[in-house]
């Protein structure tokens, strides 16, 4: 007789009782859907030009150029400066971009220059933006994608995209208007650089 | 003696719980991978779209400013009103917004008090994250930054969604 029930369960297998584990599931899958991030947020480091008289940010190495960006809705204009050229050589390294109403900048071809720039003083690192005010953000955002690095179009051991680095150092600056009517010449086109941070 | 078929008929259908677990178990996975990896101490601002970008550099926990196009807030609390994205026209005027800034020296002085006492620099806290409405010009992301800079945080982290 003690043997019976044995028997009986050596006849076909038991059927585990899932309910509770289904109830359990039930439960913690909304809970984890309302707590769940279904974007990503990154950030990009920047920082405002720190004014300090005794000390140039034109770097002093003659391998190392620094970029200013004026951003307008009108151009895109690059500046360069660096203690190991003349003007004229500064003013040839310069280029400018014009933008159409409302058009797209021409990141594509900032970034192609900044690349050769890049090539010739590979320790050059840092680049200087300074937008008119009326920028909109994500415009901004958009160029700063394409000054900070470039896609290899390759992925690396672990699937990540590769890149490369151009210009990872920002400071935001800002360009003052100069509408004085007698410095500024042609109806205040012409910009005065702002001195810089606190 | 009753046939098989006859058998057959009396058994309850059961439910192939089976599949539908396995589904479970996959979202489960999913979701708790996803929770585990959303950075500490961030909360999206409901009223405002982040830029998007190609930017991959690591979130970290820090001051948090949020500028939607009605108003500005520091740790979710409304700091000054904004109309369409702008400041009242006389902050430009100063460069500066003062309510920031004196809320913002006194973030900065709790700061370094915290960095003397775990025996670290400032520099490694003085540190702001900007959350901005993609729509807000730059002027006002600037004054905001420079407001900053009056009280002393020289460090930003500008908020993005990642592309």
């Amino acid at each position: 007789m003690a043997f019976g029930k044995f028997r009986k369960a050596k006849d076909g297998p038991t059927e585990l009782n899932l309910i509770p584990v289904m109830n359990l599931f039930v439960v913690l899958i909304p809970f984890l859907l309302a707590g769940a991030a279904f974007f990503k947020v990154g950030v990009i480091p920047t920082s405002l030009p720190a004014h300090d008289p005794s000390q140039s940010d034109v770097p002093q190495t003659p391998t190392t150029v620094a970029c200013n960006l004026l951003l307008s809705r009108e151009r895109v204009m690059l500046t360069i400066s660096s203690t190991s050229f003349g003007p004229d050589e500064l003013s040839a390294m310069s280029r400018e971009w014009k933008v159409a109403a409302d058009e797209p900048y021409p990141a594509d071809d900032v970034q192609a220059y900044l690349i050769e720039l890049k090539d010739l003083y590979p320790k050059s690192s840092t680049i200087t933006i300074q937008p008119d005010g009326d920028i909109p953000y994500q415009r901004l955002v958009g160029i700063l994608d394409k000054i900070r690095e470039k896609s290899l179009g390759e992925v690396d051991d672990e699937g990540r995209e590769k890149y490369r680095e151009l210009f990872p150092v920002t400071i935001f600056s800002r360009l003052i208007k100069n509408t004085d009517p007698v410095e500024g010449g042609e109806g205040g086109d012409d910009f005065d650089f702002e001195e810089g941070g606190e | 003696m009753p046939s098989r078929a006859m058998q057959r008929k009396k058994k309850a259908p059961g439910l192939m719980l089976t599949s539908l677990l396995d589904m479970f178990t996959i979202i489960l996975i999913f979701l708790i991978i996803s929770f585990d990896s959303q950075d500490e101490n961030f909360k999206l601002n409901p009223d405002l779209t982040l830029p998007e970008s190609t930017a991959r550099s690591a979130f970290k926990p820090a001051v948090s400013i949020a500028i939607n196009k009605g108003e500005l807030l520091m740790d979710e609390k409304s700091v000054v009103t904004l109309s369409g994205g702008e400041f009242d026209e006389r902050y430009y005027v100063e460069d500066q917004v003062p309510e920031l800034v004196t809320i913002l020296q006194d973030r900065f002085e709790r700061l370094e008090l915290q960095a003397q006492y775990e025996g670290t620099t400032i520099d490694e806290k003085a540190v702001i994250i900007v959350q901005a409405d993609r729509d807000i010009e730059y002027r006002t992301i600037y004054l905001v930054l420079r407001s900053a800079a009056m009280a002393g945080f020289f460090k930003y982290r500008l908020a993005i969604l990642k592309k």
